[in-house]
């Protein structure tokens, strides 16, 4: 079976025919997110479109593969309300596109056959198991581009980064048409999401399609004119490599940082992998999200992970990872006390519900008290940053109250400094 | 890119239902139909093979149309057997679109017609259900994205400069049927008001990102892409916002004024079916520099340098 490669710069384009998305949506997103593909389009059986209309978004998609995943007989005998469309619009395409049809079942392969049969296909094991969901990856990747490389990179230093620190690490990952998030632990489940086209260069209009433009703009901390927003995160999507050389380009450029991470948790929590990724000891932050300085590379991590336990985060910078801080996420309704202890000795905090600021320590330090995860850490340059906001995170509507809540958050942990 | 002239191979893609389309070697103008059809929505499922008794493989033996094809109501599909017939025929008027695996026969009702015309003169390389190559030469220009459907008209100059922008005042129906050029923006109400006077399509350097919401919907990316409905054409050569247009793309759509041109949507590109003579290639590539709050893109100095400016055809 020849490989279909995507051209440089081009994730491969993977429609999916979800004839049993009960029983195994779940599953096939997973494998989709850990192979990095761009999901052009999802066709299931409860579809409300019609024929013609299936068949018209499936030749719109253009997809290179076409993922079909069936846990039965049924699921292949339900296979012919989406693979009929599929060969109705699909077939002339050119290059066709290749199907992966993920089975165990024969009864289910068998009805599958002819309904397939204008494609070129190949058969790998159910979609449940993890030995198929490695073929599938396998195989999406060898048809990807080179951003095959990039994850492959971020998956080895999540796990270098796991073993070297004894315990789960996640690295998060944003350039300009993707985000990724991997978990790693140093013996034990590996998780990935490579989320396309979500990135803040080339991916940025994606973002505003996807999440809506006040979605973005409610991360900027003053009230901004919505076209001109709009003007910017077009130019930014068509012009490579834009660097961000003024105040409103940078919040820009974090704003869309926030709204990658959430999506690309957003997949993952699809995927039945959100929780995974909340936890973890360590946080290594690279690409764009690095390049946006250690103060606000944290506040996005933060404010879009929210994660649910004591972690020390680490910035890429080349071959190092350079610490940067700390964070302690505080579960409390009304007040907690946090016992923080260091080389300088123990300190108490007492914290507010809501609260959200940096406590000046350095080195290792032991974290514990009521609503927090007893945990060790290591302080940054940025300090231990105490985090008590409500979860999950939500912001005022109204900009009289949005505005002074976020620039809060932007000062506490100093983040567009240049403004 | 900058203007060029050359042979050019497009690509015009097809919607689903394709009824009739021009064979590969056929000569084509512009504006020529290359493929016709109707809207597939709905469609009523015939019992195909299984009904008449016969394989799905041997299906195509016993056809009386082939998809696509017009039938009326009680048009006998396929038919087997000379005494005892056994036949499949048609429930509603319409055409038969297509056959499934279990040679089952799929009628649809004809809603909405559909053309899609060449956007260059050429010929016919490639035609198939999903599209149709037409490869000829001409003058092109590659813009940045393109939206809605392909447009084809003469083209015209509605500015008096490249840094100008399009006023809806200057746009009337004396200018239907054109391709007008307007300079450094075109806004939302000169493009709804173009589209309502007939105006074929237009191109500028740059369009507010929020007025092609207001005309396309909230779904609209800056790639753009094309669409088969009865919406405006816009083409944006350099950039959203405001783009004054730099003379290396100026001039020429200057000096090509009132030749017969098109817009391509899907490649975001201008051919102007002119002569090689009519004008000459500019010498240069233009500079662009994204202003440094990314709401406009401007022609930068010709010693200019920076983070944010780029030369066209070295990095696009």
């Amino acid at each position: 079976m020849s490989a279909t490669l995507a051209g440089p710069g081009r994730p491969l384009r993977v429609a999916t025919l979800d004839a049993q998305a009960s029983l195994l949506e779940r599953h096939t997103r997973r494998a989709l997110l850990a192979a990095g593909v761009e999901i052009a389009l999802t066709l299931s059986a409860a579809d409300a479109r019609s024929f013609g209309e299936r068949a018209q978004a499936l030749r719109d998609a253009r997809p290179d593969v076409v993922l079909v995943a069936l846990a039965d007989r049924g699921g292949g005998d339900r296979l012919a309300l989406l693979a009929e469309p599929l060969r109705f619009g699909c077939a002339a395409q050119r290059p066709a596109p290749r199907v992966i049809l993920a089975s165990s079942d024969d009864g289910a392969i068998a009805r599958a056959t002819p309904l397939l049969s204008p494609f070129a296909f190949e058969v790998v094991p159910d979609v449940r198991t993890e030995d198929g969901r490695r073929r599938i990856v396998a195989r999406l990747r060898e048809g990807s581009g080179d951003e095959v490389a990039r994850d492959d990179a971020l998956e080895g230093l999540a796990r270098r980064t796991a073993e070297a620190r004894r315990g789960p690490a996640l690295v998060i990952d944003v350039t300009g048409s993707s985000t990724s998030l991997v978990r790693a632990e140093p013996s034990g489940p590996f998780h990935a999401v490579h989320a396309r086209p979500l990135g803040t260069g080339r991916g940025a209009d994606r973002i505003v399609a996807r999440a809506g433009l006040d979605r973005v703009a409610r991360w900027i901390p003053w009230v901004v004119d919505r076209p001109t927003l709009l003007e910017r995160v077009f130019n930014r999507a068509r012009w490579p490599d834009a660097i961000s050389a003024d105040r409103e380009t940078a919040a820009l450029e974090i704003a869309l940082a926030h709204e990658a991470v959430g999506h690309a948790l957003a997949d993952a929590a699809v995927a039945g992998l959100a929780t995974a990724f909340r936890s973890a000891r360590t946080i290594v932050l690279s690409g764009s999200l690095a390049a946006l300085g250690p103060e606000a590379a944290v506040l996005v991590a933060l404010d879009a992970l929210e994660p649910i336990e004591p972690a020390s985060v680490v910035i890429e910078d080349g071959e190092a990872l350079v610490p940067a801080a700390s964070v302690v996420p505080v579960a409390t309704s009304r007040r907690a006390l946090v016992r923080i202890t260091s080389e300088a000795g123990t300190r108490e905090e007492r914290v507010d519900r809501g609260a959200f600021f940096v406590v000046d320590v350095s080195g290792d330090v032991d974290v514990s008290g009521s609503g927090v995860t007893p945990g060790r850490v290591t302080a940054g340059p940025l300090g231990l940053v105490i985090d008590a906001r409500p979860r999950p995170l939500v912001l005022p509507q109204r900009d009289a109250e949005r505005v002074p809540t976020v620039a809060r958050w932007y000062d506490a942990l100093g983040a567009l400094a240049i403004a | 890119m900058t203007w060029r002239y050359a042979r050019w191979s497009v690509e015009h893609q097809l919607p689903v239902g394709c009824a009739a389309r021009a064979p590969a070697g056929t000569q084509v103008r512009a504006g020529d139909v290359l493929g016709n059809g109707g809207t597939v929505t709905r469609v009523y499922l015939v019992g195909g093979a299984r009904h008449i008794g016969v394989s799905p493989a041997d299906l195509g033996r016993v056809l009386r149309v082939r998809p696509v094809a017009s039938v009326r109501r009680g048009s006998i599909l396929a038919r087997t057997g000379r005494r005892f017939a056994r036949a499949a025929t048609s429930p509603i008027d319409g055409r038969l679109v297509h056959v499934t695996a279990d040679g089952d026969l799929c009628v649809s009702a004809v809603v909405d017609e559909w053309r899609v015309r060449s956007t260059i003169d050429g010929v016919v390389e490639r035609s198939d259900d999903a599209a149709v190559i037409v490869t000829g030469e001409c003058w092109s220009l590659q813009g940045l994205a393109g939206y809605g459907p392909d447009a084809i008209g003469d083209l015209a100059l509605a500015v008096d400069g490249p840094a100008d922008p399009l006023a809806p005042t200057r746009i009337d129906v004396r200018m239907r049927d054109r391709i007008l050029v307007g300079g450094a923006r075109i806004a939302a109400e000169a493009v709804t008001r173009a589209h309502a006077c007939g105006v074929a399509g237009v191109v500028a350097g740059a369009a507010p990102a929020g007025g092609l919401r207001v005309v396309y919907g909230d779904d609209v990316d800056a790639s753009g892409g094309p669409t088969f409905d009865d919406r405006p054409t816009v083409l944006c050569l350099i950039g959203f916002g405001s783009g004054p247009l730099p003379a290396e793309i100026w001039d020429p759509l200057v000096a090509l004024a009132g030749e017969r041109a098109s817009i391509h949507t899907a490649s975001a590109r201008l051919f102007v079916l002119a002569p090689a003579e009519r004008t000459t290639a500019p010498a240069g590539v233009p500079k662009l520099a994204l202003a440094d709050d990314h709401a406009s893109v401007r022609p930068a100095a010709d010693d200019g340098a920076g983070p944010n400016v780029i030369s066209l055809d070295a990095q696009r």
